[in-house]
């Protein structure tokens, strides 16, 4: 009787043993609900990106000068190359991530950083100057 | 009214013949000196004012400090590089009535020296001098001065030094309608160094080599990303017009494409460097991507596609699948052309955690819009035609050409079966926003995340890999709209796999 019943704590210990060992997710797949629960705007874009409005104000110069014109975001990556007139005025819209927050020109020797400010950012190529030398 | 940094042609006629002239003006009505600095003016001690007291003319004058030193360098103005004509430098000029020694301005010039000072500045040379008459208290008189340019000069770059000095008291002196004969010869962009300075342009295409991301390329200039870094992630569900489980990864596709141009701004080639990652789903789905508004007749030629024998597409003979409306490339027909099945018991590829898992190769999809500097019959694309915007990516599901699933809000291709929009989950309306997006929820089927980002483990739904997710889709995104960055407490990497 002693052995009948070792027997058949032996056979539950046995049948218990798998529940023990780590899941194996390839054979039972966790399916997490959430999609019932989640609803999103009629309007919502599911963008990651946003729209960005970048203008160059043109300097008045009585001499043509072209040359590249690059746009990087404030980490270095740029995403816009193209050969531009100083004189010229320049409106341009891109998709940026949505993390992004500034934007650095360049333009030959001269390079400005701006904040996006309103999905926009104005430069121009005029640089402040130092008073400290007029009275 | 006064006009700032004009170039005035002055032609006078004679019976013996006609000469026109360029002049340099510098009038300070621009009001603000940072922009006299941005056009290669110089000034030290110095500021454009509208003080009465130094008033010449206009709203505004040229307003030295107080005029105590005899230095040439103390107190002056100095134009751009010019290439100087024959003819009379000319300025207007006064004090402001205040007490003083004697007050004077030297007019110079400096030659261009490129072995010369950081600026190109050789030795000055003076060429003129004026004298305020004395006594300087009280006077507030206009002088206008007048100094032919020394002959020794003409046609090579200078700029005119103009330097105020005095001694003793307080008196400032104003300075107004500068003008200089000439042309304007600095470069702005170029640390205001003479126009004459050229870097060299290898392919002779207008762009200076180390500006040109292609300096022995006469047919490419510059590259346009995008992303801006790295490759954006897009995934799909697969089983529209009914939702599914939820977790994306039916395919995985990483992508970024790079807008190459020439120097008129004009695109030679698309390059779509492609990273198919997964394929977690039982149908054989294909990818295509429209840049919609682009008329195929652009396209010259289209390679680096994987098509099977079979395959449920027509082609034209430059590659883009025909019977659509806008350029539409066909990367692939078959997930397995380009990530085969390894069987093994696994459904998919690359979604089993633990795996097998398939390597993930690049594929590079070129679409050429001009070859050796022609465009293509339907004429040139430019640059601002052909972007993030106009990036409309699909699948096309289980080798049925009309199933075609887009990101939400996008508009489907020609080849789409219109009978499937509204059917099952899915609210689509045909034109409106609506697209493919679910009846319940406004779900979409595809998302396209501007960072490269892990992808889910077969049976997780995005909202267990993504913390965040749900946030920024119930906040509408005003919450959370960095919910895809790798920040602490942003993901649950239990359920995510990240095979690249």
């Amino acid at each position: 009787m002693k052995n009948f019943r070792n027997g058949i704590v032996g056979l539950l210990l046995l049948a218990m043993l798998p529940s023990c060992l780590p899941e194996s997710i390839e054979d039972q797949p966790v399916v997490e609900d959430g999609v019932s629960t989640l609803v999103a705007s009629p309007t919502f874009e599911w963008a990651t990106t946003k729209s960005v409005e970048v203008k160059v104000n043109g300097l008045a110069l009585p001499v043509d000068i072209s040359r590249r014109l690059t746009l990087k975001t404030g980490a270095g990556d740029v995403f816009y190359a193209n050969s531009h007139a100083i004189t010229e005025n320049l409106t341009l819209r891109f998709s940026l991530p949505n993390h992004i927050d500034k934007i650095q020109l360049v333009y030959g020797s001269l390079e400005k950083t701006r904040d996006i400010q309103n999905q926009k950012v104005v430069f121009d190529y005029i640089v402040e100057v130092d008073n400290s030398d007029v009275e | 009214m006064k006009k700032l940094f004009i170039i005035l042609f002055a032609s006078l006629f004679s019976v013996t013949g006609s000469f026109s002239q360029n002049f340099l003006s510098a009038d300070a009505e621009e009001g603000n000196r940072d922009v006299y600095f941005a056009k290669c003016w110089s000034m030290g001690a110095v500021s454009v004012s509208n003080i009465s007291a130094t008033l010449v003319s206009g709203n505004f004058s040229f307003r030295t400090n107080q005029l105590t030193n005899e230095s040439n360098t103390a107190t002056w103005i100095t134009s751009p590089w010019m290439i100087l004509e024959a003819g009379t430098i000319s300025f207007k000029t006064r004090l402001d009535g205040n007490a003083g020694g004697n007050r004077n301005i030297l007019v110079q010039y400096i030659p261009y020296d490129p072995n010369g000072t950081s600026n190109g500045h050789g030795a000055s040379v003076q060429f003129y001098k004026f004298d305020f008459p004395n006594p300087i208290n009280n006077q507030r008189t206009i002088h206008e001065v007048k100094v032919e340019v020394p002959k020794a000069i003409l046609g090579k770059p200078h700029k005119i030094f103009i330097s105020f000095v005095g001694t003793g008291g307080t008196a400032r002196a104003g300075l107004d309608n500068l003008v200089i004969p000439g042309t304007y010869n600095a470069d702005p962009s170029n640390g205001c160094k003479p126009l004459i300075v050229k870097n060299p342009d290898s392919d002779g295409d207008g762009v200076i080599d180390e500006e040109d991301d292609y300096p022995t390329d006469k047919y490419r200039a510059y590259n346009n990303y995008f992303p801006a870094k790295g490759f954006s992630t897009l995934m799909f569900e697969d089983l529209w017009p009914s939702l599914g489980d939820y977790d994306f990864n039916d395919l995985v596709v990483d992508y970024k494409i790079n807008r190459v141009t020439d120097a008129k701004g004009e695109v030679v080639e698309l390059i779509a460097d492609l990273k198919t990652r997964a394929a977690g789903a039982g149908y054989r789905n294909g990818f295509g991507i429209e840049f919609t508004g682009i008329d195929p007749s652009k396209v010259i030629a289209v390679e680096g596609t994987k098509i099977k024998g079979g395959t449920i597409h027509k082609f034209d003979g430059n590659g883009l699948e025909s019977e659509t409306k806008y350029v539409t490339v066909i990367a692939y027909d078959d997930v397995y052309n380009i990530l085969p099945h390894l069987g093994q018991g696994t459904t998919g590829v690359n979604t089993t955690p633990g795996g097998p898992f398939q390597e993930v190769n690049l594929q590079q999809v070129v679409v050429r819009f001009k070859v050796d500097g022609e465009a293509g019959k339907g004429g040139p694309v430019y640059l601002k035609e052909i972007g993030y915007e106009n990036f409309n990516p699909f699948l096309v599901a289980n080798q049925k050409r009309g199933h075609e699933i887009h990101l939400p809000g996008k508009q489907p291709t020609a080849l789409v079966d219109k009978s499937l929009f509204g059917t099952a989950d899915d609210t689509s309306s045909e034109g409106t926003k609506s697209m493919y997006r679910s009846k319940s929820g406004n779900l979409p089927w595809a998302m396209d995340v501007t960072e490269n980002i892990p992808y889910l483990k077969e049976g997780y739904n995005f909202m267990k890999g993504y913390i965040k997710f749900s946030d920024w889709v119930k906040s509408s995104g005003s919450q959370y709209e960095d919910w895809y960055l790798d920040i602490s407490g942003y993901r649950n990497s239990e359920a995510l796999l990240n095979i690249k």
